[in-house]
């Protein structure tokens, strides 16, 4: 991986993906701020499945950087693009679902759900951007 | 079962993107390999 590659994963993982939890890291301060000594469960943050709309978000990010190269590596970034496209029609009928139907679910269910599907989109969407960014490189470099 | 399902599924996009990630720098080290050995050497990324 070279310099420009690198520089570009670090800055979607910087302001793509751990910015885009930073609203958690909020409420869970004010939590504990306003609720000093109580037990604290993750659901609290996302127990209607708001984590799921960070995830889609940078899901649709790293596809529409995925197909907006040339023709580089066509193979490989359909594949990413495409297991981004399911990662994300996934999440968005989920999350219609639990704001559809309040309280119906299990909360562990959502937490370790709505954790399970960021990581795994973290993990696509990565596997995505890189992609995009090693077909960005001029032709004739072969950087990996 | 439609969680099973879920998860299932998701379980295969995470191998998919991963065996993807596996085959393309793969196939980026074989052609460099390839260019190497018959002497095409590339210009030098900056």
């Amino acid at each position: 991986m070279n310099g420009k590659v690198s520089e570009k994963i670090q800055r979607w993982l910087l302001f793509g993906a751990l910015f885009s939890v930073l609203p958690f890291v909020a409420s869970w301060v004010l939590w504990k701020g306003q609720h000093s000594g109580k037990p604290f469960h993750l659901y609290f943050l996302w127990e209607r499945g708001e984590l799921l709309i960070a995830s889609a978000g940078f899901a649709a990010d790293a596809v529409g950087e995925c197909i907006s190269t040339d023709r580089r590596y066509l193979a490989a970034r359909l594949w990413a693009g495409g297991i981004c496209i399911v990662l994300l029609f996934i999440e968005a009928v989920w999350f219609a679902a639990l704001q559809a139907t309040p309280g119906a679910y299990d909360l562990r269910w959502i937490t370790g759900g709505s954790v399970g599907m960021f990581l795994v989109t973290l993990v696509a969407s990565g596997i995505c951007k890189f992609i995009a960014a090693q077909a960005d490189e001029p032709e004739g470099e072969l950087t990996s | 079962m439609w969680i099973t399902v879920t998860i299932a599924v998701v379980s295969g996009l995470l191998a998919s993107a991963l065996v993807n990630l596996a085959l393309f720098v793969r196939t980026k080290r074989l052609r460099r390999a390839s260019a190497r050995a018959t002497g095409n050497k590339p210009a030098l990324a900056h």
